[in-house]
């Protein structure tokens, strides 16, 4: 096997220049999305943009952490083959720390636009003698508020402290063989790496929730779902595995990871078959509550996604649970290249989307609400009594919201001069491109997270060998069988 | 109930899943016909030596699925749109989203049982049955590789014994079950 014990990828030449092409693409796309949309949108597509894709890969690197340490933890050795793709995409994390450093520092200065990604970050609706005063939003400010905000980045800083010592024991390995004596049969380097995933799952755990509340939950302010954390980081999670996937088609395509097989392909596809259905069952769980209960403060997240952004609601369940389920389901689809390849491009638009329905709506409802509480500034108090939201009132009311139905409004729009324009902004905004559905410039950005993202991977990737030569499973991994292929010699 | 199969069958104990396997590689290339092997646990790798096409069952159990799915939702919808309407925390007689728990437990337990039932079928499981065990050991620590010798000869059943030892079976026995 000495033939494979030093399987080197050298990025360059194409994959640079492709990487650095989406790259611009997306700094493109980033700076023509803080001039879209009307002036009162605030650059609102720019933030959601920013926000959405950050998230999303960044999240990704998580779960390549997540990946890592769980496997270390229940002994899985398959993965050794292909370890070192999720260890690549692990570092993103570093470029995570800048981005919402970036962002919080944005939400700490009150950069126009980051009170309507977050409603919690508007000092009008916080302030207890301003006529927009938010009582929800002021009493959740203690937790949802700039100050809390920059402390995700320490989060991600511990996760990336963690994602080093991972690499590092890994890349140890190749170097020195390890050694086993009769007392002492784990070798120190996967004791080390137990200890250290053993450390982190817990850790990951609690502050993957923090972490995701801050950053999408907390876009719709006056919502919240106990359930969210764990709909989030399994969406992820699929992302991930379909990630890791393409990236190994493509070293292949480069004669390199020779050692992946059918039987490594099998269980990737298990992983993104069985992670949809988790997040299908985890989405249902979520929905079936807030629906049966009707709590109109609960009720609020879903009446919006449901009554304005219906293919994107019903596309997410489409692309993220239906079509793994049922491509998948068979033996064969998981060990064919072709089909799973096209289910994990699928799988990782759907959950990009995912993301999408989350932030997206949520922000739009912020502006909304801001274009509804200025439109009531406009007409006086006439309008604040007969709609269920007023928060300013003393006696608590349902918060039932979408401002679909503000039609009658239409009437009053016409005599009344000086909110004029607000109101036609208002009127004309129903479908906007970029906020309903994602537009160009969208998936522009898209694509330069992703060029980022892949260009941090493939770095990575090149400074080690693809074949970790000594890592203690590598021979299990090597000779992994789920024992429905073809046999193949054991020596 | 004791089933007869009226057959005789010469079998080799092997002590070890990759010695089996190499017999079985070695058996097929001199081209005799193995009835069975016995092992004690799932051997990798052991189902296309002998030739084994993927099992149907599986099939069978979406087949199950399938109309428990269809069986609970249409069930659940007739009772509630039809035959005895009640609402339910002010939800339309039709909410798909509440019968979607029952509807995924339904199927879950229609394939569960179907293809238990179908599998204790098909292979002549279940209660009071007692089939032949060629040796008891086999449910334990030793693997069998067994053929149908009911029709051949002797110089036949010597060879496959020969043929047996040869690729290091511990013990060769015959036995008619």
């Amino acid at each position: 096997m000495s033939n494979h014990n030093n399987e080197a990828f050298v990025f360059d030449g194409k994959a640079k220049i492709f990487t650095g092409v989406l790259m611009l693409i997306g700094v493109i796309c980033l700076l023509l999305s803080y001039n879209s949309g009307t002036a009162d949108m605030n650059h609102m597509r720019f933030w959601t943009n920013y926000l959405h894709n950050s998230v999303f890969f960044v999240g990704i690197a998580f779960t390549a952490v997540l990946f890592l340490a769980c496997h270390a933890l229940a002994w899985g050795g398959w993965v050794a083959v292909i370890k070192r793709v999720p260890e690549a995409m692990m570092y993103f994390l570093f470029v995570g720390i800048v981005l919402f450093g970036v962002l919080g520092i944005a939400l700490q200065m009150n950069m126009e636009g980051t009170e309507l990604l977050y409603l919690w970050n508007n000092q009008n609706y916080l302030d207890p003698e301003h006529a927009h005063f938010d009582k929800l939003a002021f009493h959740k400010s203690s937790f949802v508020n700039p100050m809390v905000y920059l402390l995700t980045v320490a989060v991600l800083a511990l996760w990336a402290f963690f994602a080093i010592m991972f690499r590092k024991i890994s890349i140890s390995e190749d170097n020195t063989p390890y050694t086993v004596t009769e007392n002492n049969s784990v070798p120190d380097n996967v004791k080390k790496n137990r200890i250290y995933a053993a450390a982190f799952l817990p850790i990951a755990g609690f502050s993957s929730a923090f972490v995701i509340w801050q950053w999408v939950m907390s876009v719709d302010t006056h919502w919240y779902s106990t359930l969210f954390a764990w709909y989030c980081t399994v969406s992820l999670f699929v992302s991930m595995c379909a990630f890791t996937f393409l990236i190994i088609l493509y070293l292949r395509s480069k004669g390199l990871v020779t050692k992946f097989t059918d039987e490594h392909m099998h269980d990737l596809g298990k992983y993104i078959f069985g992670f949809s259905v988790f997040w299908a069952y985890l989405w249902f769980s979520q929905f079936m509550l807030i629906w049966y209960s009707n709590n109109g403060e609960e009720t609020q997240y879903f009446f919006i996604r449901f009554e304005q952004f219906k293919p994107l609601f019903f596309g997410n369940l489409l692309l993220n649970f239906v079509a793994p389920f049922l491509i998948l389901m068979m033996n064969t689809s998981k060990r064919t290249v072709g089909t799973l390849g096209f289910v994990a491009g699928l799988v990782i638009l759907g959950h990009w989307l995912d993301f999408y329905q989350m932030i997206k709506p949520g922000v739009w409802y912020n502006y909304e609400h801001k274009m509804h509480l200025m439109h009531e500034d406009a007409h006086g108090e006439v309008h604040g009594s007969d709609h269920t939201y007023n928060l300013n009132n003393n006696t608590p009311k349902p918060v039932l919201t979408t401002y679909q139905d503000d039609s009658h409004d239409d009437g009053h729009a016409h005599d009344d001069g000086h909110a004029h324009d607000d109101h036609a902004a208002h009127a004309t905004s129903k479908f906007e491109i970029g906020v309903h559905i994602p537009g160009f410039i969208e998936f522009g950005c898209f694509g330069g997270f992703l060029g980022l993202f892949l260009f941090v991977t493939f770095t990575i990737l090149s400074k080690a060998s693809l074949y970790p030569p000594n890592d203690p499973y590598i021979l299990e991994s090597e000779h992994y069988d789920t024992g429905i292929g073809p046999d193949r010699d054991p020596h | 109930m004791k089933r007869v199969l009226n057959k005789k069958v010469l079998f080799g104990l092997y002590d070890d899943e990759e010695i089996l396997k190499d017999a079985v590689k070695q058996i097929n290339k001199e081209e005799a016909e193995i009835m069975d092997v016995y092992s004690p646990f799932p051997v990798h790798g052991l189902d296309p030596l002998l030739g084994l096409t993927e099992s149907r069952l599986h099939i069978a159990g979406f087949m199950y699925g399938i109309t428990g799915t269809t069986l609970a939702f249409g069930f659940m919808t007739w009772v509630f749109t039809c035959d005895w309407s009640i609402i339910f925390g002010g939800k339309p007689y039709f909410s798909v989203p509440a019968f979607i728990p029952i509807t995924f437990e339904f199927t879950v337990l229609m394939a569960a049982v179907g293809m238990v039932v179908t599998f204790y079928l098909v292979c002549g499981l279940g209660f009071g049955v007692e089939n032949p065990c060629l040796d008891n050991r086999i449910t334990d620590d030793k693997f069998c590789i067994a053929f149908d010798v009911t029709h051949s000869s002797q110089e036949e059943v010597e060879a496959l014994s020969v043929l047996l030892e040869r690729t290091s079976a511990g013990e060769v026995h015959t036995k008619d079950i």
